[in-house]
């Protein structure tokens, strides 16, 4: 298992995400997954994850502002894999999680049967 | 359902078998126990309630409500919505409401109700005929009354075995997709179906002390509780174990996966 480097892992916006990993029922191993399944994700879009947390919502408008793009960029990092949709989906919520984690909500992805 | 078990049973519903749809007996059902809910003045026009079913009502407005509603995953998976409402204009009926209610002997002249009472003193008085006064107490005492049916209409649903849940929403949208006037406002959005989760949804939800909610005599000075009270409520299945019970985190993983949604 590869560690990340603790410029990654002591950001704020990870923090907040390790510590809510914590409050679930994970195995460290599960755990770890997520946070490198994040760290791809941030390399996928060229940014921090403290930047993503900064610019998908306007603190001041109280609005989304970069909803769309983050949404579209978890649908191409989830469709990366081969897979069923559950697995596929599955890798675009741990970002999901990550944004939720920080307080902003990413639309989910909904079965076809739904 | 006994009254209690019923009340025991109810919990805010967030994951609903959405393929499974709601015997429309039961959304009467639903609806005629609120419609007998106790109203101020009798003014029984000022509360009411637009039902969304899947597979019924147009594909298109659902899904205009499903983005009112902001997405949320209990809100696609419910089959119904009871889009709860109210209707100031309703208060215009209070004197015909008023007299009918001399006809059937519910008020009496043994606590002074006449008809010349209700033209003279009651309908002058803000505090009875509320459209007389500050429009903010109107409202405020009409979402009441709405509030009443609709605390009920959760009691009926969970008698009915279905999970049922409030949620809110853009109001000025809801109100433009389902055509309400400007004088209705939209309040809370009910969600109704078969839960996809256990019906005891991982336990009852925390309340604070009873003391803290219920004073005796003035403000600030709690009632003390019966312990032995608590216990036969238990017994009655009206109060139930806390939650988080045991399993709920496993529950919640699988609900997630099956649903598609982030843990």
């Amino acid at each position: 298992m590869q560690d990340l480097p603790p410029s990654f892992t002591e950001l704020p916006t990870v923090q907040r995400f390790v510590q809510d990993l914590e409050t679930k029922d994970l195995s460290e191993a599960e755990r770890h997954a997520r946070l490198a399944l994040l760290a791809e994700f941030c390399a996928f879009v060229g940014k921090t994850p403290d930047e993503m947390v900064n610019e998908i919502f306007d603190t001041e408008t109280r609005k989304y502002k970069k909803r769309n793009f983050y949404t579209a960029r978890v649908k191409e990092f989830s469709a990366q894999i081969e897979g069923s949709w559950s697995e596929r989906t599955a890798r675009g919520n741990v970002i999901r999680n990550f944004f939720i984690a920080n307080g902003r909500r990413l639309p989910n992805e909904t079965p076809d049967w739904l | 359902m006994e009254f209690k078990q019923a009340v025991g049973n109810r919990r805010t519903i967030r994951y609903f078998k959405s393929w499974q749809p709601v015997e429309a007996a039961k959304i009467q059902k639903i609806l005629e126990a609120a419609r007998l809910q106790c109203y101020h003045g009798n003014a029984q026009l000022t509360r009411k309630a637009v039902v969304i079913e899947r597979g019924k009502t147009p594909d298109d407005i659902r899904e205009q409500m499903i983005d009112a509603l902001y997405n949320q995953p209990q809100v696609q998976q419910a089959p119904v919505f009871i889009v709860w409402a109210i209707d100031m204009s309703g208060w215009e009926h209070l004197r015909e409401n008023l007299k009918e209610l001399i006809r059937v002997r519910a008020l009496n002249s043994t606590h002074g109700w006449s008809h010349e009472f209700i033209e003279t003193a009651v309908m002058p008085t803000p505090d009875f005929n509320v459209m007389a006064g500050d429009r903010t107490f109107a409202e405020w005492l009409t979402a009441f009354e709405c509030g009443l049916s609709v605390g009920t209409a959760l009691l009926a649903a969970v008698d009915e075995g279905l999970g049922t849940s409030l949620v809110t929403g853009r109001r000025g949208q809801i109100r433009e997709i389902l055509g309400m006037p400007e004088y209705v406002t939209p309040t809370q959005i009910q969600l109704v179906g078969y839960p996809a989760e256990s019906p005891e949804a991982g336990g009852q939800r925390p309340r604070p002390p009873y003391e803290e909610l219920f004073f005796d005599g003035s403000w600030g000075t709690p009632l003390a509780r019966d312990e032995q009270v608590a216990e036969e409520l238990k017994a009655a299945g009206m109060i139930q174990p806390d939650g988080p019970l045991p399993w709920r985190a496993a529950e919640i993983r699988a609900l997630s996966q099956m649903f598609g949604l982030p843990e």
